[in-house]
């Protein structure tokens, strides 16, 4: 008798799975989300699903993409749900689009869905679209890879290359709610006549709405760097001389091996002063007037090169100010070793009086396998 | 059975038995618990709350000390008479049945949130205390062994933890003293509840081996040891998250791990939630383990295999009744951290003072 009512104990909880499995067979995985502003308040939600169909030997892959206007995101998922076969799963989104219409106000609540149910994948990366994100996710480029797997490889090559953040979802959330720290999304541009998808710099976000002004992709590099983040590659092109017999001899290329940030925060009264020094060890990957082996050359280039990149810091604190968009938590940094100065302070609008004292120090370390 | 109960757990598994009691259902909610009431001074309050417990560990064990072959329910006999002992230990019955419902209950919730939501509760809760009935059926040296064994899983659990460090910017717990020292204080409280367990060194003191000195070294350690551990835990999620984040992820440690992929693991969580249920059913076997022993030496003539029987059904039952009703289980918790106050702090302390006035009965012996 004990014995039987072990056994059936047993079985019992062998049982278990039936209320919660999850099988693939019965859910539709999309890989892709993108929203758009729709009418009267409403968003506008384009998801693109991949169905793979064959079984033995030939898989065919079809690629469906379905919009729908709705309140709430979840609601749209609810619509779409109703026009495809099985019922649709966003456990394995890989990359979110938004609009920069919609992108313009909060993005908030349309993430909220992500971040409170355990399902979701907070490793997705967040995006902004020049346009509209239903574009982006209609494109049809002429290889045969997924609309999913072509955007996060820009962004993944994007990041490599030190143009973006490699930040997930998550990674961004602190950021969108913390005061005194905003962030940056990189946005993507249709680009119909030479009919790609193309990076296009990094959209300056403030609080938790964009604000339409951005770095370029030229610039984002010494941005990045400027926030002390660099990806495997670090390249930049820069113009350093003039008056040559064509245009390719006045510029050199090179690469950032090293570098080194520090970033110092004086408050003085109110007024907030922030010193940045940003030492860069080079690397000479292109510049065809050769030479580079006398130290008074070499001396020469670095001093230009650093009185361009100082420049261009200062320039690129002054848009960042422009957009109010506090991208380097000057003011959490504030709040955390300065906390009298920053009870004081309004920082609504302060970001915009911090006076940025940038200093950019280029060093040649090596000129490739030619001098 | 029976021949088994006397023997005795060495003093390393004295301490593992602690680790595994105090580690349990609290560690995932910790962090958000401590940000809750002294933001992110937290971390300052459960340094205090550690050196704290760290004294009442001495006086427990100084009490344990002066009656070193009876355990804590039989002390408590002889200290407060024998039929007043035996209500207090009845009441201990009771609070440590009601912290394994609180087990069972919180336990069931989170995993109907994070993994299992159409799954009844009747089902999670049943298969906890049915696997911890399983466990605590063995003699109380079995389930040392055991406990010392699944040690080996917090390696996972730390390893974990401290792979998202990578992500954490220290600027997060700055400015230190935001909070003010009212809210810090209020947050000791936080503090002392998430090491509440403590009380099993004190139960167990008699059964194990060694000199008072020595097991003081093994009460002391373990509890330093799940000090270390919360505090890293609390101050890697601290630096993880932003301080208003932390206000809206009452699990920190698993919403941390949530946002890493490997290759081949999609979701850490998951196994995180995996190994920490073992913790889970550690602590609720302790608890288990302790009712059933206060049972038997207040009704003396009890199998210990029906009392444990019982407290498990007991447990299964009042659980499955409250189930995943929120509020049930706040007004629940609430009564459950008053009695962590009472039992595992306020009456050992008044045993204590009251074996002075009692003959320490190794002395006793001696002089007769």
């Amino acid at each position: 008798m004990i014995r039987f009512i072990i056994c059936n104990l047993c079985t019992l909880l062998i049982l278990t799975g039936c209320w919660d499995q999850r099988q693939f067979k019965n859910v539709k995985l999309t890989l892709t989300i993108g929203y758009d502003e729709g009418e009267e308040g409403e968003i506008y939600e384009t998801v693109s699903i991949p169905t793979v169909k064959g079984s033995e030997g030939i898989v065919e892959e079809t690629v469906q993409v379905l919009s729908s206007d709705a309140r709430t995101p979840l609601d749209a998922r609810d619509k779409i749900d109703q026009m495809i076969s099985e019922s649709f799963n966003p456990s394995k989104v890989k990359v979110v689009l938004i609009g920069d219409e919609l992108a313009k106000s909060d993005i908030y609540p349309l993430l909220d869905n992500f971040y409170r149910n355990p399902n979701s994948n907070l490793n997705a990366q967040l995006t902004i679209v020049e346009g509209t994100a239903k574009e982006a996710i209609n494109f049809n480029s002429t290889g045969d890879t997924k609309i999913s797997e072509y955007i996060s490889g820009i962004l993944k090559g994007a990041s490599s290359a030190t143009h973006a953040h490699a930040d997930n979802m998550q990674m961004l959330w602190g950021e969108l709610i913390e005061e005194g720290e905003d962030f940056t999304l990189p946005l993507l541009k249709v680009d119909e006549e030479s009919d790609v998808i193309k990076f296009n710099g990094l959209g300056l976000m403030r609080e938790d709405y964009y604000t339409g002004i951005k770095i370029s992709p030229e610039q984002s590099t010494l941005f990045l760097l400027m926030e002390g983040n660099k990806g495997n590659v670090a390249r930049m092109t820069r113009k350093v001389l003039d008056d040559q017999p064509t245009p390719i001899l006045e510029y050199i290329t090179f690469q950032v091996l090293d570098f080194d940030r520090k970033m110092k925060i004086r408050p003085e009264g109110k007024e907030v002063n922030v010193d940045m020094a940003l030492n860069l060890d080079i690397h000479v990957t292109e510049y065809p007037h050769d030479h580079l082996v006398d130290e008074k050359i070499i001396e020469d280039l670095n001093n230009d090169l650093s009185n361009i990149l100082t420049e261009e810091a200062s320039e690129i604190f002054s848009i960042t100010q422009e957009a109010n968009s506090d991208v380097f938590s000057i003011g959490r940094m504030l709040k955390a070793y300065h906390p009298d100065v920053w009870k004081e302070l309004d920082w609504a609008e302060g970001y915009k009086d911090v006076t940025f004292n940038p200093k950019v120090e280029v060093t040649i370390q090596n000129h490739g396998i030619i001098n | 059975m029976s021949s088994q109960t006397n023997q005795k757990i060495s003093r390393r598994q004295f301490f593992f038995v602690i680790i595994q009691t105090q580690i349990g259902v609290g560690i995932l909610a910790l962090p958000f618990d401590l940000h809750h009431t002294a933001k992110q001074d937290g971390w300052i309050s459960l340094l205090i709350a550690g050196v704290l417990i760290q004294l009442l560990l001495f006086l427990l064990w100084w009490l344990a000390k002066r009656f070193p072959s009876k355990d804590y329910f039989q002390i408590q006999e002889y200290v407060l008479s024998r039929w007043f002992g035996k209500v207090t230990s009845f009441l201990y019955v009771i609070y440590f049945c009601s912290v394994g419902i609180l087990i069972v209950l919180i336990y069931s919730r989170l995993i109907s949130i994070w993994v299992l939501p159409n799954t009844p509760f009747w089902v999670l809760g049943f298969m906890m205390v049915f696997i911890c009935l399983y466990m605590v059926c063995c003699s109380l040296l079995v389930i040392a062994r055991l406990y010392m064994m699944f040690a080996a899983l917090l390696i996972i659990m730390v390893v974990f933890i401290f792979y998202s460090a990578k992500d954490s910017k220290l600027m997060y717990i700055f400015p230190v003293g935001e909070a003010g020292w009212s809210n810090i204080i209020a947050g000791i409280d936080m503090g002392i509840l998430s090491f509440l367990g403590f009380i099993v060194s004190l139960v167990l003191y008699s059964k194990t081996e060694g000199t008072a000195k020595e097991k003081l070294v093994a009460i002391q350690s373990a509890q330093a040891f799940v000090f270390t551990f919360y505090l890293a835990i609390v101050l890697i999620t601290f630096t993880f998250f932003s301080t208003q984040e932390m206000a809206l992820v009452p699990q920190p440690v698993l919403y941390m791990l949530k946002s890493y992929e490997f290759p081949i693991v999609a979701r850490i969580d998951l196994f995180f939630i995996s190994t920490w249920i073992v913790f889970v059913a550690t602590s609720l076997s302790t608890y288990l383990l302790m009712s059933s022993l206060g049972l038997t030496t207040i009704f003396k003539s009890l199998p210990t295999k029906w009392a444990t029987i019982g407290v498990a059904v007991t447990i299964f039952i009042t659980a499955t009744y409250i189930g995943y009703d929120i509020s049930k289980l706040n007004n629940f918790n609430t009564y459950v951290k008053k009695g962590g106050y009472i039992f595992s702090i306020g009456l050992p302390l008044v045993v204590l003072i009251f074996s002075f006035f009692r003959k320490s009965p190794a002395k006793e012996g001696a002089s007769s």
